[in-house]
């Protein structure tokens, strides 16, 4: 590379870093035939990339945290691009430290955890949608379960419609999910399981049966939770566990 | 896996209406991917490229390959598991950088047209189509800035990268359009003046009015003039395959389809 590219491209570093302005670009490189303003723009452009990718990521948790205040949300971007820098050429890669940062806003006592929670719940939804079927489900990868403290499916649900604008936060309900990508249709699918079916999951994961079953659940009441999980595409095969 | 030359009328496979692909029995020439949405991905981007594969050409088209500065670690080596298990019979990328200090900009930045970078960028390029092992296309893009240090016109920097890289031109023929106004050209000129004789493929696409600067968003229909501009080329080049590229505000399969078919009417008029 020669010194005068390598300057190109060091001083164009410096310019999305926020270190110089487009003025300062072209005081070190020499003046842009298009005029200062227009070289700024691309500031702006890939500002907007960076956010757009975001939002359109967490569209759920914007307009959840837009009920709270106008401009949360923007506040919390600007923090997070300010800490945080893409550097994985798969771009949602940049939104996986979002969940964590969010949650450790919650921690802090700033942030309601419904945001958090409403991020959460897009990120598990992705990381399921990429998880490759084994033969065995993977806890925690292709099938997650998780509890939250508010109805983040439902809401989710509703700030997928295009202009969707909710004036109020998730209802507060706890709320457990089961989030996978069916083997059977390949479409994700977010399931509140009842009590066998998570006994039934926990059963296939481990290949033991329950020990001590929950009063009023009987082994059957797992079995059959079991065949219903393979039906829907959770699980691969019913129940073969070591008793 | 369907590995057969690529022609006609393709459009891209964007999240938004891959069921949709699957489900149509409308005329779908070849399908274009984003390369990065399916490199080194399992689960199901892996499932609906292989069913997508089975029945349509795939060609991998890349925005992270950053020719301009020089690829990320390990990039290279999942861009070239793709493009060999999807056999394509090429793949493409932009004229441009798109990182900078390790740090994806998740833009296509323009470089200045001058001879140290286009001896730069083109040795990029040669390097990875010898690395990936298949044909590279270089498309042209829109830049809405002339960098400073340049030393030539667009045309002939684009024509010195391909020079020095043997690359084949993907000619986005919005991106001419977009250039041509927002630097004062007239874009039948503007076109004219390329290495058109090197394309091997075409982009066409929609564009918005910001200010007084037309944007390459990717997100309206194609414009009256970027057609007749894809006349104009379709004239110099005979039939090459073309690409409708909508990547926001996605509207039905069946919108972008029906640009898909005016193309097709367009080529056979022009081609025969």
């Amino acid at each position: 590379m020669s010194a005068r590219h390598a300057e190109f491209l060091a001083t164009m570093k410096g310019f999305f870093e926020g270190e110089i302005d487009a003025a300062g670009v072209e005081s070190r490189l020499g003046k842009s035939a298009s005029g200062t303003a227009r070289l700024a723009l691309y500031g702006d452009l890939v500002r907007r990339q960076r956010v757009g990718l975001l939002e359109h990521f967490f569209r759920a948790a914007r307009l959840a945290a837009e009920t709270l205040a106008r401009g949360t949300w923007t506040e919390l971007l600007a923090e997070y691009l300010r800490r945080h820098k893409p550097d994985h050429w798969e771009p949602n890669q940049f939104a996986a430290p979002m969940v964590a940062f969010l949650e450790q806003r919650v921690a802090d006592g700033m942030l309601p955890s419904f945001v958090f929670e409403l991020a959460d719940y897009a990120w598990i939804r992705y990381a399921a949608s990429l998880a490759p079927h084994g033969d065995i489900v993977a806890l925690g990868a292709d099938v997650v379960v998780r509890e939250y403290d508010h109805d983040v499916a439902a809401y989710a649900r509703e700030a997928e419609v295009v202009g969707a604008c909710p004036r109020d936060a998730p209802a507060r309900a706890t709320t457990v999910l089961l989030v996978c990508r069916s083997r059977v249709s390949g479409k994700l699918s977010a399931i509140r399981p009842s009590v066998a079916a998570l006994l039934a999951l926990g059963e296939h994961a481990t290949g033991i049966a329950t020990r001590a079953l929950p009063a009023g659940i009987s082994a059957d009441d797992v079995l059959a939770e079991s065949r219903a999980l393979v039906t829907l595409g959770v699980l691969p095969r019913p129940r073969d566990v070591a008793p | 896996m369907i590995s057969a030359e690529v022609s006609g009328v393709g459009i891209g496979l964007r999240r938004e209406v891959q069921d949709a692909v699957l489900a149509t029995d409308r005329r779908i020439d070849w399908l274009e991917i984003i390369s990065e949405n399916f490199m080194a991905l399992t689960g199901r981007p892996r499932d609906v490229l292989s069913r997508c594969a089975a029945r349509w050409p795939i060609v991998p088209h890349g925005v992270a390959a950053s020719v301009g500065s020089g690829p990320r670690d390990g990039y290279v080596e999942a861009l070239t598991e793709l493009v060999v298990r999807l056999d394509a019979p090429f793949f493409s990328d932009h004229l441009c950088y798109s990182s900078l200090g390790g740090h994806e900009l998740f833009d296509l930045l323009p470089l200045p047209f001058s001879a140290e970078a286009a001896e730069f960028a083109g040795a990029q390029a040669k390097s990875l189509a010898a690395a990936v092992g298949r044909p590279l296309l270089l498309e042209n893009i829109s830049y809405y800035a002339e960098m400073p240090g340049a030393e030539m016109p667009e045309h002939a920097f684009i024509e010195c990268v391909l020079d020095i890289s043997g690359a084949s031109l993907l000619l986005d023929v919005n991106n001419v359009y977009v250039n041509a106004r927002n630097h004062g050209q007239e874009p039948d000129a503007a076109l004219l003046a390329l290495p058109l004789e090197r394309t091997r493929q075409i982009h066409l696409a929609g564009h918005v009015a910001e200010g007084d600067v037309l944007l390459d968003t990717h997100s309206r229909p194609i414009a009256d003039e970027v057609w007749a501009l894809y006349r104009l080329t379709l004239a110099r080049t005979g039939p090459v395959p073309t690409l409708i590229e909508w990547d926001q505000g996605i509207p039905s399969l069946d919108a972008i389809l029906d640009e898909a078919d005016r193309a097709r009417q367009i080529m056979k008029e022009v081609c025969g």
